[in-house]
């Protein structure tokens, strides 16, 4: 109770919220698409990286089922790990992954949400077990000792530094629908203006829709500066306004803009803006 | 030789005495008139003393009512000056008569005795006061000398009145502080009122014929306090795991000023060693390295949930309702179980008030009433009510953009009878608590985010019953019930409730001079109607390992817990041996459990001022419903958990006004309950934080407790203080195999020291240090993000593998008294943390856990109070 106090006082203080600057190495998000798909079959699986420092680094992601006995995943056939080295200070990795079949019977009376899809990025050097990943093809099976470190991530992570590494995880949902849930749309309302202003504020629009649950919400973050709001509720349909602040120094600022409609769908904006004056 | 006349008078108005025969006498004198020694010289040429004002003596109101006469033989002391300068009753028909006439020698007046050259010389005489009933002289004035502040009576005090003729009469008060006199002559009077300890005051009055007049005098008590202590006697029996526990008496007017302790005698418990401090004043007892769900609190004898109100600023019970408050650490008596920890035992006053009482106190953080009516002479009523409205002050200060918080607020009332037997004493009392916060979504809906409440109602019954040469047979009940309620985010709810019945019956019989062997036989049953719910609302995504939502529990128990204990006192010279055992069951529907505890402590007093004392034995405490019950997971074989604790110490009296106590302990715990910590539990700390072990219930843990204890007491006149200093270690294994670990509530140090200092004009300032280690917690050493609920997620190490800094507080109280006749006020301003140390009470850290935002001890609050009482 007491740290909530502490924390419920720290909320609403300063302009911009905290929870909106990206100034480390990390994940920002990650859209599966679908974001339900059958067993047996694969998926296409975006994540968005920023890299403010534009430091040299290596990522991997793999999928795992853990149903008490480890990953399902790891037995191999399915493209269920992945290794990449993304570069710049912002990127996009697309690849396709796929569900293991093993789940056809556990999802014939209805969906289950028990898949998580990790990605691990780091500075390179600091994540031994990205080096294990490297030389595995994306179907191979996973060596033992591998198969139970990805299986419970959170043994390993606390022998890490926290600078220079960021682990994210989603949960997939299975099902053998026919009509899956889909991502939700995002689109900007207005034209998006190629520069901002210096420490200036600055407002960007968008339009939203979907299917939609009450906890649909739009986060945004930015490289320098901030966003007034960390997050904003939305319904479908709806025309958001999101207000910001440039940062005063640097020529460049990333925008990242991600909608989550609360049943697992994601979409996810992003440009750079020139900075003026 | 002496020269002796004898006198006779009767109980008239002034009549003049005739010469009476020589007579010798012994010499004695009166409480407080110098004997005449000197010798007389038997001359035929002496003049004896001829009484020049002999007034009245008052008439014994029970003699008069019944019409009773008599005679008083006296000597009497007359100086040179005629006036009396001793009295004795050599012979009396009647005590009250020969009281009577004792006081009333002293206000006569002779013409001296002299010698044939005119000189005037000492003399004793012998004097008859003869009492008849149809001739009492009419009272003039009677009135009642008291104490100014807390109107106690003052007793033999001298009341001296004179007129404007020189005339003088003086008087004595009674035991109530009572007086009165009879036969003055009409006119002005003034009396002058005297009483040891008490500055001296006069007061005028008016004599009329055929009216008693009326007078009331409070006398100011002297700054230096050498008569009666006004206030009650308030012991705290503290430390000494050994059962003859290491007393500490303190008066309750030193406790109200002790800083940090508001006037709450309990919490000064929480100076005393072996005692950790909990963060941010939770409020709960952290005893010799054990968790406070391992130690309980009682009201006589009778279990209750609660001993402090929120943040620890109150007891739940008013001070002034109690007698002792026994703080038992460790290695104490059978009479006590059902616990590995320590326990705290409130016992209320067994004797009637001398006279009604009471006050009404306000201060920064609640207001106070107690009110104490004494009923005919056995009996008497105690109200009392207090509420907190920190809430009103705070709320405005914490209500921040979209929250609305209930700061902390909290109220408690008893009501109590009390009647004293003719040999023993029985009250009835009521007692209700209530403490709760939120915090509250802003809006129309006001969802509440977080909530919590705990509360209780009890009726406490008490008998206890003297047979004579030191048998006595005591009895209590406590029923009633207790609820603790936690709501969050407007989806989760949990709540536990029980209806508790505890009951204690003990048949004691004390070791006398003749008799060197005691016992105590006895049994304290409870019951306990438990019912629970735990519905936490945890999503898919909170668990990073699976996707199972936390489970909904809920349930109801009956838990019986019979129990039977007997103790032996067995003095063997300088030796005193109590060996003991304690048995206890605990059946509930999943399982019965049961336990066996023999203890023995040894006493050994080297000399009158140094006792070594020493004890050993087993203390069990039973598994929870809960952890019992199939139903919601648990393990239905599970056995009691048990602590083996030693101990040995040494008292040592250094003088009359210091002493010293320093105690070694060690406790050896096992089949402690490991598992499942992953549960929802209502904490009474800081949140726990993982990685937490949730494997099944079984009694797999092992763990120690030990250290050093000190307590240096100092108690004169005008400073009261003490230092107590823990040194010690608690830790853990959890499950075979495990590495031992640091227990969450390990202090290694803990210091406090505390001092109080009268000074002149009824000023009094004090002072606390205090110093601790931070207790350990659990670091975060990375971070996972969560891209469903978009936040991050804490990765922990090993479990309390960091600690907090030190804490230190140095806290400074400073009182004032005014003194009026019939009320006391006393003004205080209490400052906390006065040098503002950044005490981190808990560890917090950013949202993305990059940086650490530990919680900090509040700033400085001056917190300003008044008490008025009566």
């Amino acid at each position: 109770m007491v740290t909530v106090i502490s924390f419920l006082l720290l909320a609403g203080c300063g302009e911009t919220s905290p929870e909106t600057l990206v100034d480390e190495l990390r994940v920002i998000a990650s859209v599966a698409e679908p974001p339900e798909v059958q067993p047996g079959t694969t998926f296409t699986y975006a994540t968005y990286f920023a890299n403010p420092d534009e430091q040299d680094t290596v990522a991997i992601t793999w999928v795992c089922t853990n149903l008490g006995d480890g990953c399902l995943e790891a037995q191999g056939g399915i493209e269920a790990l992945a290794y990449t080295e993304p570069e710049g200070d912002s990127s996009i990795w697309t690849r396709d992954l796929g569900v293991t079949p093993a789940l056809v019977p556990l999802v014939a009376d209805g969906p289950l949400t028990a898949t998580q899809l990790w990605t691990l990025y780091c500075e390179r050097g600091t994540c031994p077990i990205v080096d294990d990943v490297a030389g595995l093809g994306t179907t191979d099976p996973w060596p033992e000792e591998l198969g139970e470190s990805l299986a419970n991530p959170t043994a390993w992570m606390s022998g890490l530094p926290m600078a220079g590494v960021s682990l994210a995880y989603q949960l997939l949902t299975t099902s053998l629908s026919d009509d899956p849930q889909l991502n939700p749309v995002l689109e900007p309302a207005d034209d998006v203006p190629d520069t901002l202003a210096r420490d200036e504020t600055f407002e960007l629009s968008f339009t939203v829709d979907g299917n939609f649950s009450d906890q649909a919400q739009l986060y945004n973050y930015i490289t320098g500066g901030g966003f007034k709001m960390a997050n904003t509720y939305v319904s479908a349909g709806d025309t958001v306004n999101i207000e910001g602040t440039a940062p005063k120094d640097g020529d460049e600022v990333r925008i990242w803009v991600v909608l989550a409609d609360g049943l697992g769908g994601v979409s996810v904006w992003t440009e750079t803006f020139s900075l003026s004056g | 030789m002496f020269l002796v006349f004898l006198f006779c008078a009767l109980a008239l108005a002034d009549q003049p005495a005739e010469s009476p025969p020589r007579e010798d006498i012994d010499q004695t004198k009166s409480d407080d008139i110098e004997p005449i020694t000197k010798a007389l010289d038997d001359s035929p040429s002496f003049s004896p003393p001829v009484p020049s004002y002999i007034p009245p003596p008052v008439y014994p109101p029970e003699a008069l009512a019944q019409g009773l006469g008599g005679s008083v033989l006296m000597a009497i002391d007359v100086a040179a000056d005629g006036s009396v300068v001793g009295v004795e009753v050599l012979e009396a028909d009647r005590a009250d008569f020969g009281e009577a006439a004792l006081i009333n020698a002293r206000s006569f007046v002779f013409l001296p005795a002299t010698l044939a050259d005119g000189t005037t010389v000492d003399a004793r005489i012998e004097y008859r006061t003869i009492f008849k009933a149809e001739q009492a002289a009419a009272i003039s004035v009677e009135g009642r000398i008291r104490e100014a502040g807390p109107r106690i009576p003052l007793k033999q005090a001298n009341v001296v009145a004179v007129n404007p003729d020189g005339v003088r009469v003086i008087a004595q008060t009674d035991d109530d502080g009572r007086f009165r006199m009879a036969g003055l002559s009409p006119g002005p009077w003034i009396a002058s009122v005297t009483a040891a300890g008490h500055v001296t005051d006069t007061v005028e009055f008016e004599v009329e014929d055929g009216k008693v007049s009326s007078i009331s005098v409070y006398l100011v008590r002297d700054e230096v306090r050498t008569g009666q202590t006004a206030d009650l006697e308030l012991t705290i029996i503290a430390a000494a795991p050994e059962t003859e526990v290491t007393e500490r008496t303190l008066t309750a007017e030193e406790v109200r000023y002790l800083p940090g302790s508001g006037g709450d005698v309990v919490k000064v418990v929480q100076n005393l060693p072996g005692i950790a401090r909990s963060p941010l004043g939770t409020g709960n007892l952290r005893i010799r390295g054990t968790a406070p769900e391992d130690s309980l609190y009682f009201l006589d004898g009778g279990q209750i949930p609660i001993v402090f109100h929120f943040a620890g600023l109150t007891t739940v019970l008013a001070s002034d309702l109690l007698e002792e408050v026994a703080y038992l650490p460790g290695s104490y008596t059978v009479r006590y179980g059902r616990a590995l920890g320590g326990l705290v035992d409130l016992r209320t006053e067994r004797a009637l008030p001398e006279r009604s009482n009471g006050y009404a106190s306000v201060d920064v953080f609640q207001a106070a009433l107690f009110v104490q009516q004494r009923i005919g002479k056995r009996d008497a009523l105690t109200v009392t009510a207090r509420r907190s409205y920190a809430d009103a002050v705070l709320n405005p200060i914490l209500n921040k953009g979209d929250l609305t918080v209930q700061a902390p607020r909290y109220y408690d009332s008893q009501l109590r009878w009390s009647r004293k037997l003719d040999a023993g004493w029985s009250d009835v009392m009521f007692l209700l608590s209530d403490d709760r916060f939120r915090f509250l979504g802003q809006g129309e809906d006001e969802v509440v985010l977080a909530g919590f409440a705990t509360q209780f109602q009890k009726l406490r019954w008490l008998t206890s019953r003297n047979f004579g040469d030191g048998l006595s047979l005591d009895t209590s009940v406590v029923l009633g019930p207790e609820k603790k309620f936690f709501e969050s985010d407007g989806s989760s709810e949990a709540w536990e409730k029980e209806m508790r019945v505890a009951t204690r019956i003990e048949l004691k019989q004390e070791p006398t001079a003749d008799r060197s062997i005691g016992w105590i036989l006895g049994t304290d049953p409870n019951f306990n109607r438990s019912s629970f719910l735990y519905d936490i609302a945890r999503p898919p995504e909170r668990t990073v390992s699976s996707s199972r939502t936390a489970p909904r529990e809920s349930g109801a128990n009956n838990i019986w817990q019979p129990s039977a204990f007997g103790e032996l006192s067995l003095r063997a010279g300088q030796f005193k041996f109590l060996p003991g055992l304690r048995t206890d069951a605990q059946v509930t529907n999943a399982a019965t459990v049961f336990s066996l505890d023999p203890r023995v402590r040894v006493l050994w007093e080297v000399g009158s001022r140094t006792t070594i004392k020493g004890g050993a034995g087993r203390h069990s405490q039973a598994p929870t419903a809960r952890q019992l019950s199939p139903s919601s997971d648990g393990n239905p074989d599970l056995s009691a958990e048990l602590s083996y604790q030693y101990s040995l110490g040494i008292k040592h009296v250094v003088t009359e006004w210091f002493n010293v106590d320093l105690t070694g302990f060690y406790h050896h715990l096992t089949d402690l309950i490991s598992g499942r910590e992953d549960r929802f539990f209502f904490y009474s700390g800081p949140p726990p934080a993982g990685p937490f072990d949730t494997a099944p219930y079984a009694n797999d843990g092992t763990g120690r407790t030990f250290g050093m204890e000190l307590l240096a007491n100092v108690n004169t006149d005008t400073t009261t203080g003490f230092l107590s200093a823990t040194v010690g270690r608690s830790d853990r294994v959890k499950r075979p195999g495990a590495e031992r670990t640091l227990f969450e509530y390990d202090q290694p140090l803990i210091l406090n020291a505390l001092v109080s200092q009268k000074l002149p004009k009824r000023w009094r300032i004090g002072a606390r240090v205090r110093y601790g280690s931070g207790n350990p917690y659990t670091p975060v050493t990375n971070r996972i993000f969560n891209h469903d609920r978009r936040e991050f997620i804490p990765v922990y190490g090993e479990r309390d593998s960091a600690r907090l800094p030190p804490f230190f507080s140095l806290d400074i109280r400073i009182d004032k008294d005014y003194v009026f006749k019939k009320w006391t006020l006393t003004t205080y301003l209490d400052l906390q943390n006065a040098t503002y140390s950044k005490n981190v009470e808990n560890q917090g850290y950013s949202y993305d856990y990059r940086e650490e935002e530990p919680t900090l001890s509040p700033p400085p609050l001056p917190a300003f109070g008044l008490r008025g009482e009566w």
